[in-house]
């Protein structure tokens, strides 16, 4: 089981992963992540971006919870989750620390969260 | 004797070479006098610490200059603003070939609704429903570059992000 991140208020499921350039798995980084079924995009951190040379795919809007929109770039890349890879993840890039992963990427799994013990599961049926 | 000095400079450490084999620290208020021992510094570096902490570290000035090299060339080679600047470049490019896209969508509504296409060069080079197999073809064909990839549809797809976040607690 793995351990809720209590430098979050409240405590949120968050883990290690690792990214991928798709064309070259030589280029990797290791990746903390929130999970958020709340999100239709994964995001990574610029910096992330920006250290492994992604390129660009198209420009996707996206939409906050209080309606702002945005325009950005999108990337596709491979990630390893609990060990278990997932190919061809569409995400975004933002200024931000963390990365979040998305329904896309938690839909691969089964999830188990157990909110009153602060632990959770992520594995591959 | 020479040595070079690597520090955090926020701390307001200061250091400065007193004579041959000694070297003295001095904190805001205090002064210390410190003995540098060259031969064990050949073997180890000399290590500054401050309530506990390293805070410095005194090499022979060989393996500082050897550093200085090594930091330069990385800077060079691997720089964030380098980084940052391919990213520009990268996103420019894509700019282009999504003005292409753009061009053509009234025609490409007429023959890949609904489909994906791949731009580059302002030219359609591939299409297909299934957005990843097209991604990882064009990349194998044409090589790892800005070749735009989108959908054909009337209005662009909207993604929502939709869990606030506090700021402060």
């Amino acid at each position: 089981m793995l351990r809720y991140s209590t430098e979050f208020n409240p405590p949120a499921p968050v883990l290690d992963f690792i990214v991928y350039c798709p064309v070259d798995h030589g280029r990797a980084a290791r990746v903390r992540g929130e999970l958020d079924s709340g999100a239709e995009i994964s995001v990574l951190p610029q910096e992330i971006v920006d250290a492994l040379h992604l390129v660009p795919r198209r420009l996707m809007i996206t939409e906050g919870y209080d309606g702002t929109q945005g325009q950005w770039a999108t990337y596709m890349i491979d990630l390893e989750v609990e060990g278990y890879p997932v190919n061809d993840v569409e995400v975004i890039a933002l200024p931000r620390k963390n990365g979040i992963l998305d329904r896309d990427v938690l839909n691969c799994f089964t999830v188990t969260l157990d909110g009153k013990a602060l632990s959770f599961e992520m594995m591959d049926p | 004797m020479r040595a070079g000095f690597f520090g955090r400079a926020e701390q307001e450490v200061f250091i400065s070479m007193k004579q041959s084999k000694s070297v003295a620290l001095k904190e805001r208020g205090g002064y210390y006098a410190l003995t540098i021992d060259e031969t064990r510094l050949r073997q180890a570096p000399f290590t500054i610490e401050r309530d506990g902490q390293p805070v410095a570290a005194v090499v022979p000035v060989d393996e500082y200059q050897e550093f200085m090299a090594w930091r330069e060339h990385i800077a060079h080679t691997e720089s964030p603003a380098k980084s940052t600047t391919l990213q520009q470049d990268a996103l420019n490019a894509l700019q282009k070939e999504r003005a292409a896209f753009l061009r053509l969508k009234e025609q490409l509504l007429r023959t890949h609704s609904g489909q994906f296409v791949a731009i580059l060069n302002g030219e359609i080079i591939d299409s297909d429903t299934d957005d990843r197999a097209l991604t990882r073809r064009v990349y194998a064909e044409h090589g790892y570059v800005p070749i735009y990839i989108d959908e054909v549809t009337k209005e662009p797809p909207l993604r929502r992000i939709l869990s606030p976040k506090r700021v402060v607690s």
